[in-house]
């Protein structure tokens, strides 16, 4: 028999499978046994461990994107989704908060991003006095998702961020 | 003596089952849909079981669950009238049986 917890979009986990299939994918999570405790727990990357209140960890708050290519880009209203024709350069900034005041702390962290056909990218975000910024080249047509889960996965607990997740849509032009 | 199967040319076994249990987020919205992910399945020969008929939240509100195979590896669970008022988050028990 096969055990998974599923995990949503921020690497909670909210369904617990007993299968006798076998299941290959990135959000169901194989566990040896059946433990409804860890329902609500987040995924680490390695193990489920119990949520902080969400006011103690920072959020990254998105607050620009922008594209070097002439056509520009479209972004939803809540900056979840952006669509932009490559080749382009995106720019983002954000805000690194805690309790809605900016952290006046400096520093670095990566950010890996994913394509639905399972590729995988990392860059480097710079933090300054708060403020986040990192860019992206995108050099071909593919759906690329950045999530809470996967910017803390290799990051110590206590180093947690929140997010809300991105979603690029890197169209032909 | 030939069973029942053997003489109407069902298959009639049950192939395998699959068992869950869901946790509907706090804070979602009223009609809240979720896709769950299970083992692949033949949804021709395929029935859902929900297991959680009712459940009530501390202010009072009610949850009606519904649980439908969408795909041959999703199922849908729907909340109505969900009440997004404190820190109630319904669980939902559910099978998936699958029959040869």
């Amino acid at each position: 028999m096969n055990y998974y917890l599923q995990i949503d979009g921020n690497g909670i986990g909210y369904s617990l499978l007993q299968s006798p299939v076998a299941i290959d994918q990135p959000d169901m999570i194989r566990r040896s046994v059946y433990d409804v405790s860890e329902l609500g727990q987040r995924w680490n990357g390695f193990d489920f461990e119990e949520q902080k209140p969400d006011s103690d960890f920072p959020w990254i708050v998105l607050g620009e994107i922008v594209s070097d290519a002439s056509s520009g880009c479209l972004t939803s209203p809540d900056l979840s989704e952006v669509t932009v024709s490559f080749p382009a350069r995106l720019s983002f900034a954000a805000e690194l908060k805690l309790k809605d005041e900016v952290l006046q702390m400096d520093g670095s962290f990566r950010v890996p991003i994913r394509s639905r056909d399972g590729r995988e990218r990392v860059v480097i975000a710079t933090v300054n006095q708060g403020v986040i910024a990192f860019s992206i080249s995108f050099e071909d047509s593919r759906i690329w998702e950045l999530t809470e889960a996967m910017i803390n996965a290799d990051l110590p607990p206590e180093r947690h961020m929140r997010f809300k997740g991105i979603k690029v849509f890197a169209v032909e032009a | 003596m030939p069973n029942f199967s053997q003489l109407f040319g069902g298959g009639g076994g049950v192939k395998g089952v699959q068992r869950g249990l869901t946790v509907i987020q706090s804070g979602a919205t009223a009609n809240y849909r979720l896709k769950v992910t299970i083992g692949a399945v033949n949804p021709a020969k395929t029935s859902v079981n929900i297991l959680t008929q009712y459940s009530s939240g501390s202010e009072g509100s009610e949850t009606k669950i519904v649980a439908q195979l969408i795909s041959s590896t999703i199922i849908e669970i729907y909340a109505m009238n969900y009440s997004s008022y404190g820190s109630y988050a319904p669980e939902v028990s559910w099978e998936v049986i699958e029959y040869s």
